[in-house]
């Protein structure tokens, strides 16, 4: 009885672990697929499918981002000096202390994941060349900064730099994980502060510091709108929220809200745009970024419609309803992604 | 030849009550499981969803975040996915449930967010299974050890019922249970002498959960003093051990080696033993393992070749010992499930009085710790898929237990404060009784210590 007991037990488990090893690591056990396209004959419904080979719940997401055009090319800004300036920046406060090679690749496998794919990471020199050789017409492009420091050939805390300029002319510029444009680099590689307030003047024209660095006793709450609630946003840490009360540019908010800060606000600066993302480098943080960036959303962004459902082991086929106004040549995007709380697929379509 | 007819009479009826009563704490361990299958602390299990979205991704254990231990567990998780994507229809394995943000403002291991029951179902069905593996092998120990129904069955009783491990694969859906159920079939692979199956099974205790690491002294030891009559016999069977650990880590680390991400394995490692990240203290602690290592070797040689017929017992009583030091700097419940299968064996077999309040002790802080961590949130998937308690009532009854109460000390934070150092002093009484208690027959010269069976 006993050796039996024994004997099963091993068999049992070992086969359990070893099946497991094998489907963990083996591609493609499950795969995703979707598609999605206007209905020639009536222009006021989308037709799409979806397809999961194993059980997931899936949402069809509408948006209209009325003419702004959604990124279509991403650049993540690594300064190469993180580590070694940041003693110097956290004398003003402190300041996540992780692995950016790390959190780059999470954000670029979240991207992938949702079928956006052109994504580069780059350093100081190449964010320099990038925005130089976009700067006549940065519609389309993103930049995501994920250091606390920018190099002071294209940015130094004023309007007429660069960087400024780029984000004016139509770029949209993402932030996550500090206080936009607080730190530049000298040509000489020194760190130079810019205070707060002036930083929350330029970019979220704001009269006072809008920027959260302390804990808060409220309760924080979910955002109840259609962005949080269609795409499932689910960010909850608060350093370097913005306090959105303070915001007088057209924007919309999604994710949580503690007090007045919120988890991420989308804002409109000049012809182009600025994210703010709060936290300090968390899971739901860089979910969140990897859901806004693959939609599309923009500061205009309305949630025209949205849908879920269920798919297991096939493809589901249906339809969406346009908004009955709206012109043929107005564009607008589906997103579908498959895995609610937690996406492991998704796709922005043009439709 | 009447009377011996009489008394193997009166053992078959005894046999015969004590399998009923047996049948009857699996029937009743098995019904609190079934209903403690909607409840689960969602810090952990919501992370085994992060888990299971990346494995079906696409990405392993490790290319993305979410997964922080050896990847024996992570595999379980893939194949309960793997099950139900090919088997169930049940979409999702968690949901938001914005309403519990106000959760959130309280501490970050609240979450908003409540775990599909099914895939609750399927993880504690396998937990289950070796907590009652775990329970048989311990009753079978006792057994073969004192030939003593009752006694094994108490052993049973103590092992699936006991607080701890119920609440370690039933609540906190951790799989500790497996890493000492594993430890226990080593033993018992050491004892019938199944030396390479005794090395995979070691594999298999250690890469589930650390501790099991710290007893390896001991099984090497026991190995010898089962052999001490033929020394090459002993090292020829511990290259065989060594093999079978060796050749199982292998099968189970290939996909970190090929990617070349072995060291992301070990990440909870990284994150509990900060204070090592100063180089003098990092040295004197791996000088003081190797140094306590070989005295506890030497030491628990001597012991074990001097009293040939209690090696078991020594065994268990010092793996207990080891394993409570071990737990000593950080102890959480689900820890403790380690010891819980040594303990009993030392509380039947050792000595009652003693061990049994350690039991006592440990089972209550334990049971007390776990409902505090888990309090609200463990309705989190009642509230959500059976609608049987309101979002409301669940909220209040947050703020009942979290608000102010005395001294501006919440109830739950009460719960905490009291139980955590109690749960910390049972722990390491097991140590300092043992050497208060071998210091004193040491002193004494009563050596080898007399086991009461």
């Amino acid at each position: 009885m006993r050796k039996g007991l024994m004997t099963i037990t091993i068999v049992f488990f070992l086969s359990i672990i070893f099946i497991g090893e094998i489907y963990t690591y083996t591609d493609g056990v499950v795969h995703y697929d979707s598609y999605a396209y206007r209905d020639i004959e009536n222009n006021n419904v989308i037709n799409y499918s979806v397809s999961s080979s194993g059980t997931n719940d899936y949402c069809a997401v509408l948006i209209n981002n009325n003419g702004f055009e959604r990124v279509k090319e991403l650049w993540i800004y690594v300064d190469e000096g993180y580590e070694d300036r940041l003693s110097q920046a956290e004398e003003y406060h402190s300041l996540p202390n992780k692995s950016l090679e790390r959190l780059c690749e999470q954000i670029k496998l979240g991207l992938e994941m949702r079928s956006f794919t052109n994504v580069k990471i780059c350093n100081s020199h190449e964010l320099i060349e990038h925005i130089k050789e976009t700067h006549q017409n940065p519609s389309g492009y993103g930049i995501l900064s994920i250091s606390y420091a920018l190099p002071g050939e294209i940015y130094k805390g004023n309007l007429g730099d660069y960087l400024i300029r780029w984000v004016e002319k139509g770029g949209c510029l993402y932030w996550a994980g500090s206080v936009p444009g607080e730190f530049c680099i000298d040509s000489e590689g020194n760190l130079e502060h810019i205070p707060v307030k002036n930083v929350c003047e330029l970019f979220f024209n704001a009269q006072e510091n809008c920027i959260n660095f302390g804990h808060s006793d409220v309760s924080p709450l979910s955002i109840s709108n259609n962005f949080t609630k269609s795409l499932m946003m689910k960010n909850d840490s608060y350093e370097f929220a913005v306090d959105e009360t303070k915001i007088t540019a057209k924007h919309i908010i999604l994710g949580t809200i503690r007090g007045n800060y919120v988890s991420e606000i989308l804002m409109n600066y000049g012809k182009g745009m600025l994210v703010q993302f709060s936290g300090g480098y968390g899971i739901y943080q860089v979910e969140d970024i990897c859901q806004t960036i693959a939609s599309g959303l923009c500061y205009k962004s309305e949630i025209d419609n949205y849908k879920c459902g269920r798919v297991t082991r096939t493809t589901i086929h249906e339809t969406i309803q346009r908004d009955v106004l709206s012109e043929e040549s107005d564009k607008k995007i589906l997103y579908i992604f498959v895995g609610k709380t937690y996406p492991s697929y998704g796709r922005a379509w043009d439709v | 030849m009447s009377e011996t007819l009489t008394k193997m009479k009166k053992t078959i009826i005894e046999t015969k009550k004590f399998s009923l009563t047996l049948s009857k704490i699996i029937l009743l361990g098995l019904l609190i499981r079934i209903l403690l299958i909607p409840f689960s602390l969602v810090y952990d299990t919501n992370f085994w969803t992060i888990v299971v979205r990346n494995i079906d991704a696409g990405y392993g254990l490790y290319e993305m975040d979410g997964y922080y231990y050896t990847p024996v567990w992570g595999y379980i998780l893939g194949f309960v996915s793997g099950v139900q994507n090919f088997t169930l229809d049940i979409g999702d394995l968690s949901s938001l449930i914005p309403e519990f943000m106000p959760y959130m403002g309280i501490d970050g291991i609240y979450r908003p967010i409540a775990i599909d029951i099914v895939f609750l179902l399927s993880l504690k069905v396998i937990l289950t299974i070796g907590d009652l593996v775990l329970s048989l092998l311990v009753y079978y120990l006792v057994k073969e050890r004192t030939n003593d129904e009752k006694k094994s069955t108490i052993a049973f009783f103590l092992v699936f019922l006991c607080p701890v491990i119920l609440g370690s694969s039933s609540i906190t859906v951790m799989p500790d249970t497996l890493s000492a159920m594993f430890a226990i079939i080593t033993i018992f692979a050491i004892k019938k002498e199944k030396i390479f199956t005794a090395g995979v099974c070691y594999s298999l205790a250690v890469w589930i959960k650390f501790f099991p690491i710290s007893i390896a002294p001991l099984l090497i030891t026991y190995l010898f003093a089962l052999n001490k009559n033929n020394i090459k016999e002993a090292l020829l069977k511990l290259i065989t051990a060594i093999g079978g650990f060796f050749v199982c880590s292998l099968l189970i680390f290939i996909p970190q080696i090929r990617e070349d991400r072995l060291i992301k394995c070990f990440d909870f490692l990284s994150s509990r033993l900060k204070f090592l990240s100063c180089v003098p203290l990092a040295i004197l602690l791996v000088v003081g393992i190797i140094v306590a290592t070989c005295i506890v070797f030497y030491v628990v040689k001597k012991r074990m070749y001097q009293s040939p017929k209690l090696v078991d017992d020594m065994l268990m009583e010092y793996s207990l010992v080891i394993l409570g030091l071990s737990m000593v700097c950080y102890t959480i419940t689900q820890y403790t499930v380690h010891m819980i299968p040594f303990l009993v064996y030392c509380m039947l077999i050792v000595d009652m009085k003693k061990y049994r309040i350690i039991w006592i002790g440990l089972s209550i802080s334990g049971l007390c710790l776990i409902i505090a961590a888990n309090n609200v949130i463990m309705l989190n998937s009642i509230v959500e898929y059976t609608r049987l308690i309101s979002t409301d009532t669940a909220l209040s009854l947050f703020d009942f237990l979290h608000c102010d109460r005395i001294l501006g000390i919440s109830l739950i934070d009460g719960i905490n404060y009291v139980f955590k150092p109690i749960q910390k002093i049972f722990v390491v009484l097991v140590p300092f009784l043992f050497f208060v208690e071998w210091y004193y027959k040491y002193t004494k010269k009563d050596m080898p210590k007399k086991m009461p069976v």
